[in-house]
């Protein structure tokens, strides 16, 4: 058979051979080794000493829209040696090319769409390029002898090889201040990537199959540099000169704003434990609203317009102060989130799900507004840190329903959450959340059961947080072996102590949530009888409320028990302030085995999966001011002047298992 | 001049079939009826080793503890004991305390369901007049409780101070006047469910 074969032997053939079809030709494709080593003497190597190029604009129009690129560039960094080299080798069927570029810093000044008013900023990035591309050509079809003369199907070449760029480090100017990623790498790796010719005969255009593609990506970190433009007016800064000054002054026109428009349809998400599953079915979402990025800073002293983090402007009576950081913007971010079915299984199918409940759960119609405001550096090394003030209003809320959409619903709900330097670390404990100074509302105006609209009311819920230090670090790991019913380190100890042993792994989720409620000793501010300062310990249940004349039932028209300042301490002699242990409580949830019975005589027990929860609750010692009860014309009654709850140290073990 | 169309098929990424659906009505979520509930089984130890807040000694000494130290043994008993949790409640402004006090003991129990249930017939022909939606708690099979002990107290402050003149921490003012003591042990049997509902 005729082979198509370069003239490998000649010293100075160079260039791309492709075999045409109307030879059939048995050819033999080089693996990847082959390639690597059919390394032609004679290349063609290419060497680029400082090339530059630029372009002062690059728009792209569509439907009377346009993007523009403005002051797109590449130039190589000044400080770093650098010569580009570009290296082709001929190969039996192919080509070879590398390339080798070093630290080049690539530059597009602004990004604007339309008139231009308004950027997302400017972006420069200095990396490393290297890539390496294996370029040979494909077996032409067997059928193509009994075609017509011309390009015949499957006629293409393949890629394989690899594109590594490294020591990256990517500026975002915004403003007059830079978000700076550090340590960006990109690899990508491919084998047979084949590119085909249009088939004019089948109609089929181009054709581009990738078989094999692994890509690795990673950054070592994000900073930002709120010092306002550049050291020296004109020289930006570079990683190898950064700008190191004091920052001021407040956010420009630029930055990032996205409306956001989001279906999920149908999603099931899929959790492991040791060989046992739990699928959860029928995820639902969908929403819409406009997210926006900026980098801001606190205030300075003497500007006037401007409200600090810790100060509301008054004529809105929101929180819409500024803090240093990366600030993440939420503006009637409006969303809904459902499931449908929860499965337990011992094999990977979630058709033979042991157990199974159609448990309807849900938040709908969530309005979210606010921000989260975000600085690296967490509370100790690497890590993040952040203020956040977050509203989410009219949402409804069932923690269980079923198919005809009846259960229980928390109607009409709004939330309000704020946190002052709460940080987020990695740390050997796992993943610690801390809150920092935090404080929240949370107004259910109807517990409802029944259905969303209409079923009957128990009343009006409202909960009110006021905290300092709490924290929750959650890890994996689960519960590991425990000794149900008794305290015992060893499965025999256990047995004798009249416990049950139980091994659940060392998979599953713990965690340790620590509360820390702060008591209220500032001047107190009454309506009706009860205080309404926001940053207090407070729960309210208001029963037989009036209905007014829209229908709805009016809040404050009906009898309320109001539990008023409550607050954990370390009940410490001679410091009484001391509150450091809070509310403690160490929780692993695994799933596991679990039995259950029959309700019925004579109570046989059936095996089943469910959830283990196993865990540790404790506390020096919880108070409350005292116990409220309100008339709407009557006032104010104190029914319990003080609660005290002390030295408490509770284990506990649970299953919970869903049953139809 | 025919478009380009280009072909891109990634065996390692699954693409979702993404759809422009609007969301599901409440109509729409009412399909064949789904009983839902769960079924809990498990045991609680309050204070099996003790407490967060009072250290156990190493005597029944009240004049040898520590400012965080207390120990719940009868007085003239030689070994101290840990002690369980305190409860204090106050019902008179400036007034004396209630105190359950040294609260311990295991309970475990199965077989206790919780769901939510539509009623609308049976109970002697009052169903079809209620038509409504309850919280069913199923009570549980078998209720077992172990050394559950607990005091009931007077007490003229709210936290608990040792007494004993010259001990750390110690508060001579303190008094506390335990009532009564309270043990149980033993398998309680409960049959039924309790319905809860809003009126």
């Amino acid at each position: 058979m005729d082979t198509c074969k370069l003239a490998t032997t000649s010293r100075t053939m160079t260039g791309l051979w492709l075999c045409f079809a109307g030879m059939a030709h048995a050819m033999v494709p080089l693996s990847d080794n082959s390639l690597a080593e059919v390394a032609g003497q004679n290349g063609v190597s290419l060497v680029i000493d400082g090339a530059t190029w630029s372009a002062s604009s690059i728009e792209h129009t569509q439907d009377g829209e346009s993007l523009r690129l403005k002051g797109v560039s590449a130039r190589p960094v000044q400080g770093h040696a650098g010569v580009t080299t570009v290296r082709i080798d001929t190969l039996a069927n192919g080509v070879h090319m590398s390339l080798s570029a070093p630290q080049t810093e690539y530059r597009i000044d602004d990004i604007v769409l339309g008139t231009g008013l308004q950027g997302f900023g400017g972006l420069r990035s200095f990396a490393n390029v290297n890539a390496a591309v294996g370029i040979r050509s494909l077996t032409p079809s067997i059928n193509a002898s009994l075609e017509p003369a011309g390009l015949a199907s499957d006629l293409g070449f393949a890629l394989s090889g690899s594109v590594q760029v490294g020591q990256g480090t990517a500026y975002w100017r915004h403003g007059p201040y830079d978000l700076i990623t550090k340590g960006l790498r990109l690899g990508v790796t491919f084998a047979d990537a084949t590119f085909k010719w249009p088939d004019t005969a089948s109609g089929q255009d181009f054709n581009l199959t990738f078989q094999d593609v692994a890509i690795t990506a990673g950054m070592s970190g994000m900073t930002l540099d709120l010092a306002e433009g550049d050291p020296t007016p004109g020289q930006m800064a570079t990683p190898l000169m950064q700008d190191e000054r004091d920052p001021r002054a407040l956010a420009g026109t630029q930055g990032v704003s996205a409306d956001v428009n989001w279906h999920l349809a149908q999603g099931s998400a899929f959790l492991t434990d040791n060989d046992k599953h739990l699928w959860i079915q029928g995820l639902r979402s969908h929403g819409s609203g406009n997210i926006t990025l900026d980098m801001t800073r606190r205030c300075s002293t003497g500007v006037v317009t401007c409200f600090d983090g810790s100060v509301s402007d008054p004529s809105t009576g929101q929180y819409n102060g500024h803090f240093d950081g990366l600030r993440v913007g939420f503006n009637d971010v409006v969303g809904s989130y459902s499931l449908e079915d929860i499965r337990f299984g011992s094999s990977p199918s979630p058709l033979e799900g042991e157990t199974e409940q159609k448990l309807f759960a849900g938040i709908y119609d969530a309005t979210l507004n606010g921000h989260a405001t975000l600085l690296p550096g967490g509370k100790a090394g690497d890590g993040l840190r952040f203020n956040a003030d977050l509203w989410t209003s009219n949402f409804d809320l069932t923690p269980a329903s079923d198919a005809q959409g009846e259960g229980i619903w928390l109607s009409d709900t709004h939330s309000r959450m704020h946190f002052r330097h709460g940080s987020v670390d990695v740390t050997e404990a796992g993943l610690e959340i801390h809150k920092g100074e935090h404080w929240s509302r949370l107004d259910i105006n109807d517990a409802r059961l029944g259905s969303r609209a209409t079923g009957k009311s128990f009343g009006r819920i409202m909960f009110k947080t006021y905290e300092l230090d709490s924290s929750i670090t959650l890890a994996t790991g689960g519960s590991g072996t425990v000794c149900a019913g008794a305290l015992a380190g060893s499965a025999g100890d256990c047995t004798s102590a009249g416990g049950t042993w139980q091994d659940f792994g060392d998979q599953g989720l713990s965690a340790r949530p620590k509360t820390i409620f702060v008591q209220d000793n500032s001047p107190q501010s009454f309506v009706n009888g009860v205080v309404m300062n926001e940053k207090r310990n407070q729960f309210a249940f208001e029963t037989n409320r009036r209905l007014g004349s829209d229908g709805k039932a009016v809040n404050g028209s009906g009898t309320q028990m109001v539990l008023d300042n409550f607050w954990t301490s370390d009940d410490k002699v001679g410091d009484p302030l001391a509150n450091q242990h809070g509310l403690q409580v160490d929780v692993g949830i695994d799933i596991a085995p679990t039995v259950v019975v029959s309700k019925v005589a004579p109570h046989t027990q059936s095996q089943a999966l469910g959830f283990a929860i196993n865990g540790r609750l404790s506390f020096k010692e919880m108070v409350a001011e005292r116990l409220q009860a309100l008339h709407p014309t009557g006032g104010a009654q104190t029914v319990i002047h003080g609660l005290r709850m002390q030295n408490a140290d509770v284990r506990f073990n649970l299953t919970a298992t869903p049953i139809n | 001049m025919r478009s380009k169309t280009w072909f891109l098929a990634v065996l390692l990424i699954a693409c979702p079939a993404w759809a422009q659906l609007s969301a599901m009505t409440e109509s729409d979520l009412r399909e064949q009826s789904g009983q839902g509930g769960v079924q809990l089984l498990g045991a609680f130890s309050i204070n099996p080793v003790g407490g967060a807040l009072w250290r156990t000694p190493v005597s029944n000494n009240p004049a040898s503890w520590s400012a965080d130290q207390r120990s719940c043994a009868p007085t003239g008993a030689v070994a101290p004991q840990a002690c369980g949790m305190r409860l204090g409640l106050r019902a008179q402004a400036q007034g004396g305390w209630y105190v359950l006090d040294n609260i311990k003991g295991r309970y475990s129990f199965e077989g206790l369901t919780v769901r939510t249930r539509h009623i609308s017939s049976g109970f002697g022909n009052d169903g079809a007049g209620f038509d409504r939606q309850v919280v069913q708690i199923g009570l549980p099979t078998s209720l077992l409780v172990h050394e559950a002990s607990m005091e009931l107290a007077m007490s003229n402050q709210a936290n608990w101070r040792n007494r004993q003149a010259g001990a750390a921490g110690a508060d001579t003012s303190f008094r506390q006047n335990n009532l009564i003591s309270l043990g149980m042990s033993g398998t309680l049997k409960t049959e039924g469910h309790l319905l809860i509902f809003p009126r």
